[in-house]
């Protein structure tokens, strides 16, 4: 069985500096021998896993737990400060729905945009087009501008765009808590579809219930590093009794 | 044992990572970028209809600036400035390929800093956004240049020009095939600047005004508003040519064009014509700043993406 996402003893620092936004106010530090400070941000430490192919992984954490730096480095967003990592196959990332999306064109040209931005060609997008539209169910809108669409529909166009990528791992942050119910439930179908096809699916969230019902596995982050890693309703189990008040 | 051979294996090491055979080289980069070619084209054709999209007069409306300084310039020449100079007004036409460095740089430096969003959120080779940035200026000096061709024959600069001693008809000047070295040493250079712009730009957010105020500064410093034969009268010839983008416009105006007949207080200054050492040295030059450009810009790539 091949793993399909590895991920050995990564560690991301970020330099957070306390910077001079201008080459005027950098000068003056300068001429002053006042050299930019960096302090030093641990978001992830020490985190080790392998992810076999088709595995649906979930990964919980509070706010600020170092779910999406983890999620960025799978992307490839940013490099890891120590460690490695390797990542098998096409991968898409929906970090946030229609990223690429440029308000000034029309639903059609951003279908086209995202996906050469998803690693698709031309050709690849025009014959996937009418699925893609079927999926986001906004055909009479796709002439229109993206900057006269609403939220949810921009979701749409973007969570279809992204599935009709036909990727071997999907990185998931976040994006199924927006757009109404019928079509959450029909991005569910997507992604048990993508379980059948034997797709990797890395999917970071706040909402259990969702993590609960796609999730294979689950992994907690808490405090930058890895606390639980297991079956997801074990694991989510012990989540929840750590968050209960204990009386 | 990757999944499918066209989309092979990513892995990604820390810098201080022990597997040195996986490790990043620029070479590698450059085979990244051009398997990302499709991003490319499309970056651009954004650039391009945004650009145009709500405009009616389009193309045109790119043209309309360079046009406007060139009226301007040549009425100046023709009543106020002392140094009479036959026809100046084709001489003039180098001022799109000045726009071009001019616009490039600008653009340059925004480059990634614009395209936030899309970086801090997708994967892809970051120094693909300078590029598609300075492809999508090519464009337009490629139009430009067409209506430089065009325009010629309307004034009835060519075909005479275009002939040896003006014998028409006649074997070619061979300097016109000059053109096509210069314009790509030019996008060299320009490249070269956009990468290190782009990258400063990030990390202080006043070098676009920086660089818009010294371009400003730096068009007296290209012989454009005066011809060439008078610096040359000067005797500041040969510190003036070292400028790279100086040497660059004057191959490209004695390619395209004869050399001009300048008068000054009734003497004829005598010509200069294809300045072939300072060409040569502008190339090297224009090649070692790409260089250093993309090495710069690799090498700080991904803090870069950090400080977004």
């Amino acid at each position: 069985m091949t793993n399909s996402i590895e991920v050995e003893n990564v560690s991301k620092t970020f330099r957070v500096m306390h910077r001079e936004a201008s080459v005027k106010a950098a000068a003056f530090k300068w001429l002053r021998f006042q050299f930019a400070r960096a302090e030093e941000f641990v978001a992830l430490h020490d985190i080790s896993f392998t992810v076999p192919r088709g595995q649906t992984v979930g990964v919980i954490g509070s706010n600020g737990s170092g779910k999406s730096t983890l999620l960025a480095l799978l992307a490839r967003i940013y490099r890891p400060t120590t460690g490695h990592i390797t990542v098998r196959g096409r991968v898409a990332t929906l970090l946030e729905l229609g990223a690429g999306f440029h308000p000034e064109f029309t639903g059609i040209e951003n279908v086209f945009l995202n996906g050469v931005i998803l690693g698709l060609d031309r050709a690849e997008i025009e014959r996937r087009l009418p699925a893609i539209i079927d999926f986001a169910e906004i055909g009479e809108f796709m002439d229109t501008k993206v900057k006269h669409f609403s939220s949810g529909m921009i979701t749409r166009l973007g969570f279809s765009v992204a599935v009709h990528v036909e990727p071997d791992v999907l990185l998931v942050d976040e994006v199924l808590a927006v757009g109404d119910v019928q079509f959450q439930e029909k991005c569910y179908a997507k992604i048990e579809e993508f379980k059948q096809r034997g797709v990797t699916i890395f999917f970071v969230s706040h909402d259990m219930r969702a993590i609960a019902r796609v999730s294979d596995r689950v992994l907690w982050l808490d405090n930058h590093a890895l606390r639980a890693d297991g079956p997801a309703a074990k694991v989510i189990e012990e989540y929840d009794s750590s968050h209960q008040p204990d009386h | 044992m990757s999944l499918s051979a066209s989309h092979p294996v990513q892995a990604f090491d820390s810098p201080t990572s022990q597997s040195s055979s996986e490790r990043e080289t620029a070479m590698s980069s450059l085979a990244e970028i051009w398997r990302f070619r499709p991003l490319i084209l499309e970056l651009v054709r954004r650039d391009l209809k945004l650009r145009y999209k709500n405009s009616i007069g389009g193309i045109a409306w790119s043209l309309l600036n360079p046009l406007m300084q060139i009226a301007v310039i040549t009425v100046l020449m023709k009543f106020i400035l002392p140094t009479p100079v036959k026809d100046y007004s084709a001489y003039l036409f180098i001022l799109f390929l000045w726009n071009f460095f001019q616009v490039s740089l600008a653009d340059g430096c925004v480059a990634i800093v614009n395209n936030a969003t899309l970086v801090r959120k997708v994967y892809f080779p970051r120094a693909i956004l300078p590029l598609a940035t300075l492809l999508g200026n090519l464009f337009h000096f490629a139009i430009a240049f067409a209506f430089t061709i065009l325009y010629f024959f309307v004034l009835g600069t060519y075909p005479s020009h275009l002939f040896v001693n003006g014998v028409y008809p006649g074997p070619l000047r061979p300097e016109i095939f000059l053109v096509l070295p210069v314009i790509f040493f030019m996008i060299v250079l320009c490249l070269g600047f956009s990468l290190i712009l782009a990258y400063l730009n990030v990390f202080y957010e006043d070098v676009r005004f920086i660089v818009t105020a010294l371009l400003q500064l730096f068009f007296y410093a290209v012989p454009i508003l005066y011809p060439i034969e008078q610096v040359k009268a000067k005797g500041v010839y040969d510190i003036y040519m070292l400028n790279p983008v100086a040497a660059l416009l004057v191959t490209y105006q004695r390619a395209l064009l004869l050399p001009p007949t300048v008068t000054q207080k009734g003497v004829q200054l005598p010509a200069v014509g294809v300045p072939w050492g300072y060409f040569s040295l502008a190339c090297v030059v224009s090649t070692c700043v790409l260089g250093v450009g993309f090495l710069l810009f690799e090498h700080y790539k991904w803090e870069m993406v950090e400080r977004l």
